[in-house]
């Protein structure tokens, strides 16, 4: 009965008219920088974090969230028409998604996305209502050690799910710890990298990071391989997909779902990782998987519903445990905390019409995402014409009066500028920017549990594995780095035995 | 060339985890068992240095990454990184002493004629139809202070 109370709440709040604009501002600004590729909901979270400084924390958030979960449906539309990705989670639905446009069922692909992301979209908050509350009731026991333990497996699990090489996430770890560690240090009140300077008291900011990683850096990325933007000449057809459509489509929704749903709780999970397993899956349960690649409507349906459902899902570990699964939520806590609201356990108690108002506006904000996708899916397709000339230089305005506005200190702008260059020659040097991002979230929390922790065992190392889930969960950190270790050992091996084999 | 370019760049890695290890050292270390205010950056810098001399073993060896990165410096295009650096430190420099509508006119003008190759027309217009709407958001919605350089 409490869900229901709580949805009571929560549409009370969700549904009162400046909840209802923020909620609509957020999907629409998510929508079109999903349509736009070269601007990701990461950039665009950030972009706009500035400006929900001077809301309250339940409009923040509810626009906030509306950008990640829109940015998933209009990434695909660019992914169908122009075969060009409009965000990361779009990559394989641009597979068959651009051969049915090609074949002229390009509507039949952008109305079957749509309804995949309803339907994975309202499934994965359902799941969150229904989770949330016994998962963070359940965290309230956690004590420092637990809080260590689930860290370390955070990032470790980021790490090996990143792209590229596993030594390059876990040094991109590093550096984000790093980067945590600056300013004053929250138990002793020690000074550090400060270099004697005011404006490093109080560390780095998130927001000049992230907007110099992920906004002046993709820019800066931009000038070197400039995306060509061609949109598909092709008449956008029917919408609605036909009975058979959704028979073929059946089955790859409701996978796409289960799959999205459990991905998005994964830290480094997320919604990019749950549309490729979902393609993949549905390729190896096909009946005809070399048909796969020629515009099969259920390599549209599943993935789409999987990043759906993942982005969902993935609130529940930030609202519970207030452990950030991906970007985007190592964000989204930022804004919280700006806000005074620290995400715990506790979130649920404390702040029970914030939780719930999310909750309600993500019902709310899938429904408006199905009509902003379908009917109006025409004004989308116009706005791919926009020139990069002209987008550029309002991605340079708004992560400049970004990060000035933070604290009116122009510091905060060069810092900008800094890591526009550490995130290009990152994308250059293929070093994922995710396990930087949450290490730099992370790091503050980790070291703190670490250290009282200790305090708490006086000085034993043994607590962590004592207490039988931090023990679990380190044991399992441990298993993901023999994973990601192991296929590298094993090749040296077996060169070895090669060479000893050819010496004899 | 890559190759080069990408040991180059666990190098500097290296580098940088090493002299953050050494550096927390100011902080007072403390033991494996009460960990100091040094304790965890001297081990985020470790981290750095050693993943990154892992990665270093790994480009030798060659296994498993063939396109360690794309080639860095193209000259014909380096020019404009460098130009959109150069407008992101001038905006800083600029924006208090001059203000805002003058540092964003001039950004938007220099960003999209020169680097995006618009033409002056447009350029102007965009320019202006961009300063307007950010100002009317920011400073007359959100009632954020943008400072007022000159105007004041």
């Amino acid at each position: 009965m409490d869900v229901i109370n709580g949805l009571a709440t929560g549409f009370g709040v969700a549904l009162q008219w400046k909840s209802l604009l923020f909620c609509f501002v957020g999907v629409l600004t998510g929508t079109l920088v999903g349509v736009l590729p070269g601007l990701g909901p990461v950039a665009t979270v950030s972009l706009l974090l500035p400006v929900t400084f001077y809301m309250d924390p339940l409009s923040a958030i509810i626009m906030l969230s509306g950008i990640y979960y829109g940015a998933m449906y209009g990434g695909s539309t660019s992914a169908i028409l122009i075969n060009l990705p409009g965000e990361a989670a779009s990559v394989v639905t641009a597979i068959d998604g651009y051969q049915m446009a090609r074949q002229g069922r390009a509507g039949v692909a952008l109305g079957m996305s749509a309804f995949g992301s309803f339907i994975g979209g309202v499934a994965g908050v359902v799941g969150l209502m229904l989770l949330a509350p016994p998962l963070s009731e359940f965290a309230l026991r956690f004590g420092p050690p637990e809080y260590f333990a689930l860290a370390v497996f955070g990032l470790t699990l980021v790490s090996y799910l990143s792209s590229g090489s596993m030594s390059k996430a876990f040094a991109m770890a590093g550096l984000g710890l790093f980067l945590g560690t600056i300013g004053v240090d929250g138990l002793n009140g020690t000074a550090r990298f400060t270099f004697d300077t005011v404006t490093l008291m109080d560390g780095v900011n998130l927001i000049p990071i992230v907007m110099g990683i992920y906004g002046i850096g993709e820019v800066l990325h931009n000038i070197d391989e400039p995306a060509s933007r061609q949109v598909f000449a092709t008449r956008i057809g029917r919408l609605l997909p036909t009975v058979k459509e959704w028979a073929e489509a059946k089955w790859a929704i409701i996978r796409g779902t289960v799959t999205g749903f459990f991905l998005g709780l994964v830290p480094g999970g997320g919604a990019i990782l749950a549309s490729f397993v979902s393609y993949a899956t549905e390729k190896r349960l096909s009946d005809t998987p070399e048909k796969f690649g020629t515009g099969m409507i259920a390599g549209v349906a599943g993935p789409e519903t999987a990043n759906n459902a993942a982005t969902s899902s993935a609130f529940i570990p930030l609202l519970t445990l207030g452990l950030p699964a991906n970007a985007v939520m190592a964000v989204l806590m930022g804004a919280l905390m700006i806000h005074g609201v620290r995400p715990s356990p506790q979130l649920i108690v404390e702040h029970g019409a914030l939780f719930w108002g999310v909750v309600a506006s993500m019902f709310i904000g899938n429904v408006m995402l199905v009509i902003l996708n379908v009917p109006l899916i025409g004004i989308w397709v116009r706005l791919l014409r926009v020139r990069y000339s002209i987008l550029m230089p309002m991605i340079l305005l708004f992560c400049l009066i970004g990060a000035y506005t933070m604290k009116s200190n122009v510091v905060d702008v060069y810092i900008m500028g800094a890591f526009g260059v550490l995130g290009y020659l990152m994308k250059k040097y293929r070093y994922d920017a995710a396990p930087l991002v949450l290490a730099y979230v992370l790091g503050p929390l980790l070291e703190e549990s670490l250290r009282r922790s200790l305090l708490m065992s006086e000085g034993s190392t043994l607590i962590f594995f004592q207490r039988p889930l931090s023990a679990v969960v380190l044991g399992l950190a441990a298993v993901v780095v023999v994973l990601g270790v192991l296929p590298a050992l094993k090749k040296r091996t077996a060169r070895l035995k090669e060479a000893v084999a050819v010496a004899d | 060339m890559r190759t080069v370019d990408s040991l180059a760049a666990s190098l500097a890695l290296v580098i940088l985890g090493v002299a953050i290890a050494i550096y927390a050292r100011e902080f007072d270390l403390g033991t494996f068992a009460q960990p100091g205010a040094g304790f965890m950056p001297a081990l985020a810098g470790l981290v750095i240095a050693g993943c990154a001399a892992a990665g270093i073993f790994e480009a030798i060896r060659g296994h498993g990454h063939a396109p360690h990165g794309e080639a860095l410096w193209r000259l014909a295009t380096l020019w404009q990184q460098v130009l959109v650096l150069a407008i992101v430190f001038a905006f800083g420099a600029l924006l208090e002493p001059v203000g805002f509508v003058p540092c964003a006119v001039v950004l938007i003008v220099v960003a999209a004629r020169v680097l995006g190759r618009e033409s002056w027309r447009n350029s102007l217009v965009w320019a202006a139809v961009l300063t307007a709407a950010s100002y009317v958001l920011f400073a007359m919605l959100l009632k954020v202070e943008l400072p007022r350089g000159l105007l004041s």
